[in-house]
């Protein structure tokens, strides 16, 4: 994580708003100046190097930036030990050696090397090779250029003030889903509201946050509205949920449009500001989230597809209103020839026969009333159990598109 | 109605409306809708809920009624012993202050032993963490849970770190009766107490050399409870712990040094005296952030930043340095210093073993275990051994430099008092006349101040 210090400087607060100097293309011409400068020093002590690099460069850059830039590449930049011997066998030898003679250094080492078939010499450039402060400056990777320092250092610059978040108010649309598992998943309380209907893009657009707001296609859709917080922040202001809430900032990159708003704690005891992070942003987008959220989704779309052509199967459907809530169906099964006949599909893991009676009752109030439940068989109650007019399919290990297609199509 | 354990916290469901009862802790969520209290009140909850005499299906804890059984007996003595009377005495919640060597774990054991409650005892390391899990195991025959260092093995005694802990509290705050905190001082002023506060033990004992003061005090007496029992070095030093002498070497900044030191220490003198006649009260950090608004001010914390460079380890220091090593030729040593830098340079120039938090545990276990058996004559840190680490080989000490005050010193010359037959150990502290550390060294030693030391 980067240091709260460099995070501070990087940061203008002002009227209760925290102002984040992101890194932009206007700062590539300093940051290449910066890789050059780097790549002159490769070989050398990277503590130094690392110094040198703070300094000023021969193209003009602001202080606090080119500090945070640093810290990226130092990140970036993987030094590993370069020593002709491992250096943790270099100390155990060399100080062993040590302890149990009274002779000059030099002798030591020159003993200690022999049980090591090396010189003096070499053993010393061992000792202290693999630590931080010690270690040689490594050639740069490739593909590290300007831009993904920038990127880098942007991302890590948020998730820095979000680790310092009590409670985060996210407005998004589009692809929110995973918003809202990993907001869980973390056990983080997550109320969600639906918010009025704006120009989006189609699903699995281009990301806003790469191509820009120019670029969304002109496509109605309904978003929602995710206040997190956690438990304990009922009692009194609370950083402990930080890791968690900095968890969705990935998650909210990937919305097709998303506005992120965070109540954070510019120093300890000090007052709250806001950081708003949006849609546009110089942010790096992560590794693209996974399509499915487990091994068995992704089976069962990928055999339904083969074995119902005549269905569509919706990824990640429009959420559902009920008693205020939204409800989240994995699928949704759209008849080809007949867009009437469409059927909700929820994969249900852990369950008891209150949980699903309680489903129900939200599903049945939406009113929906083409809704499957697939139910875990090995994770339940017994069949007697059951609640009511629950229109549901025990699955072992893989869900039955058979069974399935029997129903839907009944 | 049902009392539930949620997240770290306690949940009343389906309950009526309790708006007008006074239950401590109980509020009520809108965000749920639902009435949620911390954990750590958990007892009282539950009791004023009986007392109302309201029906409750109480589903808190999850891991049934058995008694941890099979302790092995521990033989305590006289002091410890009646540790553990007060701590009983108290309900059962408490701190012990104990000097460190003085047998804290052993002390921690009996609590388990006498409870025969489901444990979890948090500990600051990793290197710490195996120490508890080797010394409980003497005393426990059954598993050991382990939380930390990898390892993520829940038992009804589990060793957690701290870190582990705020990360699992969450999941696993409900299934233990008597929580342990080892060097308990820790807690009182962060983000970590929470990690106490979503644990629905009642039973808890901390365990600490260093009490803290003031508000850290106060807070820590609501999550723990109230110190049961103290004892200093002075109580047993001689008897149960090793005795010691203290001897301070005033060294001095040569010319060159000290015209850096004047003109760096000069320039953080302004700032501070300009800072201390607006906010006489203020704090250290308050001071900080003051100074950080300006370009001079930024300039005068560089200044302060370089003065404490170089008061850590100047070239009289290092003179010192040599001479003590060659002088305990065949003593087993600790060199305390007061960052990695001097450590490493100590460590490279004199061939001694640096534990610093950049080398990794199975070398630090391994150095530490060349230490014990004589292997290593001499081992160098900046904070790694301040506490906890078990070194009853160390005969000498040499405090180069120090950064954290009383507690780390106290905590430093602890590492020394390990007790075994006829040792008397020596405690070297460095340092530099005229400079701000010859005030701070004076402080430090405030901790020391009810034993029998002998200062040179």
């Amino acid at each position: 994580m980067l240091p709260q210090t460099l995070a501070r400087l990087s940061t203008q607060v002002g009227n209760d708003q925290l102002v984040l100097h992101y890194l932009t293309e206007k700062d590539h011409p300093w940051l290449r100046a910066l890789l050059d400068e780097y790549e002159r020093g490769v070989g050398s002590k990277q503590s130094d190097l690392l110094s040198r690099l703070r300094e000023p460069l021969t193209t003009r850059a602001p202080k606090a930036k080119q500090r945070l830039a640093v810290d990226v590449l130092q990140r970036l930049t993987d030094a590993r030990a370069k020593a002709s011997v491992p250096p943790r066998e270099a100390r155990w030898t060399a100080f062993t050696a040590a302890a149990q003679t009274a002779a000059p250094r030099e002798e030591v080492l020159r003993l200690a090397g022999e049980q090591l078939g090396i010189d003096g010499e070499s053993l010393e450039g061992a000792l202290f090779a693999d630590l931080r402060s010690e270690r040689a400056a490594r050639p740069i990777p490739p593909g590290l250029s300007p831009e993904r320092i920038a990127l880098e250092a942007n991302l890590r610059l948020v998730n820095s003030w979000m680790q310092r978040a009590r409670s985060v108010r996210i407005t998004a649309w589009g692809n929110t889903r995973a918003l809202v598992r990993q907001a869980r998943l973390h056990g983080l309380i997550c109320n969600i509201g639906r918010t009025a209907p704006v120009q989006t893009g189609s699903a699995r657009a281009t990301p806003i946050a790469a191509a820009g707001l120019d670029a969304l296609p002109q496509s109605p859709t309904e978003g929602v509205e995710l206040e997190v917080s956690g438990p304990l922040a009922l009692f009194r202001h609370t950083l402990i949920y930080g890791r968690a809430l900095g968890a969705l900032i990935p998650r909210a990159l990937w919305c097709h449009r998303f506005e992120l708003r965070a109540e954070c704690e510019t120093s300890a005891g000090a007052a709250m500001a806001t950081l708003t992070i949006r849609s546009g942003d110089p942010l790096r987008v992560g590794r693209e989230l996974p399509a499915y959220d487990s091994q068995l989704e992704r089976r069962f779309a990928r055999d339904f597809r083969k074995a119902a052509p005549d269905w569509d199967l919706v990824r990640e459907p429009r959420p559902v209103e009920s008693f205020g809530s939204l409800i989240f169906p994995d699928f949704e099964l759209v008849h080809r020839h007949d867009p009437k006949r469409r059927w909700l599909l929820e994969i249900v893991g852990f369950w008891t026969p209150k949980y699903l009676e309680e489903k129900l009752r939200k599903l049945r109030a939406a009113p929906l009333e083409h809704v499957l439940l697939c139910i875990d068989q090995e994770r339940g109650c017994a069949e007697a159990e059951l609640p009511e007019h629950a229109q549901t399919l025990r699955y072992k290990r893989r869900i039955d598109v058979r069974a399935v297609l029997a129903i839907i199509n009944r | 109605m049902k009392l539930l354990f949620d997240h770290g916290t306690l949940v009343l469901a389906e309950a009526p409306d309790l708006s007008r009862k006074a239950i401590p802790g109980l509020l009520w969520d809108p965000r749920v809708e639902l009435y949620r209290a911390p954990a750590y009140r958990y007892v009282e909850v539950a009791m004023a809920l009986r007392s109302l005499r309201l029906p409750v299906v109480d589903e808190v804890r999850r891991t049934g009624s058995a008694l941890v059984e099979g302790w092995h007996s521990t033989d305590l003595r006289p002091y410890q012993q009646a540790a553990i009377l007060a701590w009983q005495l108290a309900e059962q919640r408490g701190l012990v202050i104990l000097p460190t060597g003085s047998g804290k774990t052993r002390v921690a054991a009996a609590a388990m032993a006498s409870t025969s409650a489901r444990t979890l005892c948090l500990v600051p390391t990793r290197a710490l963490l195996n120490q508890w899990l080797t010394e409980l195991s003497r005393f426990y025959p059954g598993a050991i849970g382990c939380l930390g260092d990898g390892r993520q093995d829940v038992q009804q005694v589990t060793v957690a770190t701290f870190e582990s802990a705020l990360r699992w509290m969450r999941r696993i705050g409900n299934r233990f009766e008597l929580l342990v905190v080892d060097e308990a001082h820790h807690f009182g002023c962060g983000v970590r107490d929470e990690a106490l506060e979503m644990c629905v033990a009642s039973r808890r004992l901390g365990l600490s050399a260093t009490p803290p003061t003031g508000p850290a005090l106060t807070r820590l007496e609501e999550l723990l409870g109230p110190v049961v029992y103290q004892l200093g070095v002075g109580d047993l030093a001689g008897k149960w712990l090793a005795d010691f002498d203290l001897v301070v070497l005033r060294v001095a900044l040569d010319r060159e040094e000290r015209a850096r030191y004047d003109a760096d220490h000069r320039l953080f003198s302004e700032l501070n005296r300009q800072f201390r006649s607006m906010h006489p009260s203020g704090t250290w950090q308050e001071l900080v952030a003051a100074a950080s608004q300006s370009t001079d001010g930024r300039a005068a914390l560089r200044a302060w930043r370089r003065t404490r460079q170089l008061l850590g380890f100047t070239r009289a220091k290092a003179a010192a340095v040599r001479a003590l090593l060659s002088r305990h030729r065949d003593a087993r040593i600790l060199v305390f210093t007061a960052d990695n830098a001097a450590a490493y340079a100590i460590a490279r120039e004199h061939l001694i073993m640096p534990i610093t938090c950049e080398i990794g545990r199975q070398e630090r276990e391994r150095a530490l275990q060349g230490f014990r058996e004589g292997k290593l004559r001499a081992l160098v840190s900046a904070r790694v051994l301040n506490e906890g680490i078990d070194v009853p080989e160390a005969e000498v000490a040499i405090i180069v430099g120090s950064t954290q005050g009383e507690r780390e010193h106290v905590q430093r010359i602890g590492r020394l008092l390990r007790p075994s037959p006829g040792k008397r150990a020596t405690v070297y502290e460095l340092v530099t006349l005229a400079t701000s550390e010859a005030r701070s060294a004076t402080e430090r030693r405030r901790g020391l101040a009810a034993t029998n030391a002998r200062t040179a």
